[in-house]
């Protein structure tokens, strides 16, 4: 029983280190809800039925390669439903005036425009680079040689922001 | 701008983000220290990763932590469900235990019912503070609340439904938890890098962590607080401020 215990405890630890940034990194790769969070549970199962283990930062940059993994093959979604999903948000009710919900559509309009404009791999790494990622881990996870993350982070970081703000940047 | 005179962008953005290579970093900071236009590339790097953060929070939403737990355990560990024999005999283990609990704490000066008292009043009494005093009724109310580890930026409070006149209590504190702790009655939730709370009537204290930045703090749709990299802006109604923190008062109406 004391083992169900840690068992339930570690679970619990690992689940609430991992999961959230997870699926948050899956839903904006795919702009999709439902899409995200079958990716990433998927990848948290995989996590514990493979056995994986380590420290939580190598937990962690396994689950997101494998998530990675996942919506390469399975869950990218294509532009048709993208564009029904920014019609008709599946997301919860919110009590804010229409004026500020309308600013909020807008923006992650051109997020999602923004972040389009890259390619899916340039997607990839930006996102692991913004959820605090190193080098050596996008590298594994997005299947780059790690000497060359620097340079196509920097580029990809460049290209999200000109389309996001319509910037020449000259770095 | 040469290339070969200057930082190249790539090095630049490590720089900024503290992942150079022992011995890139050592050739970057001397040609930083001696280069104006590379330092002030590297402050527009800065900004632009403001920018790039604030984008991908925007296209940010909630999700249902404990069903996705639930599913995540189910996938994990299916053969961990409980036989019925199992769960019968833990059934009647629980009917016997509450049976006797109950006539223990029926009992007077029973240690059963000191017990219980201490459990019941460690869950609806405020979260002691330091600053409990300037938090004035505050602190004495019976609250509940909602807490969030936020390691890094961006972090969103909204407070919703607010009553007119409500005093609410921002404090800035260390370490990365954020907090929500309102009146008994208030409902809550939360997601990775926001906190959102409905208070029932009465005062609200909001903890943000000091070093978590961009953070904003929504009050009825509109923004009370925010503070970025470039500093603090305040724009709800301010009762008294400080450097531990702010107080407002939302407008009667």
């Amino acid at each position: 029983m004391g083992s169900h215990h840690d068992d339930h405890v570690e679970f619990d630890a690992t689940f609430d280190e991992i999961y959230p940034r997870l699926v948050r990194y899956c839903h904006r790769l795919t702009g999709d809800r439902d899409a995200a969070e079958d990716a990433a549970q998927e990848a948290m199962v995989r996590l514990f039925t493979h056995a994986v283990e380590g420290p939580v930062p190598a937990l962690r940059a396994w689950a997101f390669k494998t998530a990675t993994h996942l919506v390469r093959d399975r869950y990218r979604v294509d532009k048709n439903r993208r564009r029904l999903l920014q019609e008709r948000p599946v997301a919860p009710a919110r009590t804010e005036d229409p004026d500020r919900s309308l600013e909020r559509r807008e923006d992650e309009a051109r997020a999602r425009a923004a972040l389009e404009a890259l390619s899916p791999r340039d997607q990839e790494m930006l996102l692991m680079r913004f959820e605090g990622f190193s080098y050596k881990e996008i590298a594994g996870a997005v299947d780059v040689a790690s000497t060359s993350v620097g340079t196509l982070l920097a580029r990809a970081e460049r290209r999200f922001h000109q389309a996001l703000t319509g910037a020449e940047d000259e770095a | 701008m040469t290339g070969v005179d200057h930082l190249d962008e790539a090095l630049l953005t490590a720089l900024r983000d503290g992942v150079a290579a022992p011995a890139d970093e050592s050739r970057g900071r001397a040609h930083l220290d001696a280069c104006v236009e590379c330092r002030d590339r590297l402050a527009a790097l800065e900004q632009r990763r403001t920018t790039v953060a604030a984008g991908l929070a925007s296209l940010d939403t909630s999700f249902d932590l404990e069903s996705a737990r639930a599913a995540v355990r189910a996938g994990a560990f299916p053969f961990r469900k409980r036989t019925h024999r199992a769960a019968w005999a833990r059934a009647a283990g629980a009917v016997l235990f509450l049976g006797v609990a109950t006539a223990a704490a029926a009992l007077p000066r029973s240690p059963v019912r000191h017990w219980l008292s201490q459990i019941v009043h460690s869950r609806t009494t405020a979260v002691p503070a330091p600053d409990s005093q300037a938090a004035g009724p505050a602190a004495a109310a019976e609250t509940t609340g909602v807490r969030l580890d936020v390691p890094s930026g961006p972090l969103h409070v909204v407070l919703g439904d607010v009553t007119a006149g409500t005093e609410i209590n921002v404090r800035w504190v260390p370490g990365s938890e954020a907090a929500i702790l309102a009146p008994l009655g208030s409902r809550f939730t939360s997601a990775t890098g926001r906190l959102e709370a409905r208070p029932a009537p009465g005062p609200v204290r909001v903890e943000l962590p000091r070093g978590v930045v961009p953070t904003t703090l929504e009050v009825g749709g509109r923004v009370y607080l925010a503070r970025t990299l470039e500093g603090l802006t305040v724009s709800g109604p301010v009762v008294r401020r400080d450097d531990d923190g702010v107080v407002f008062r939302t407008p009667d109406r």
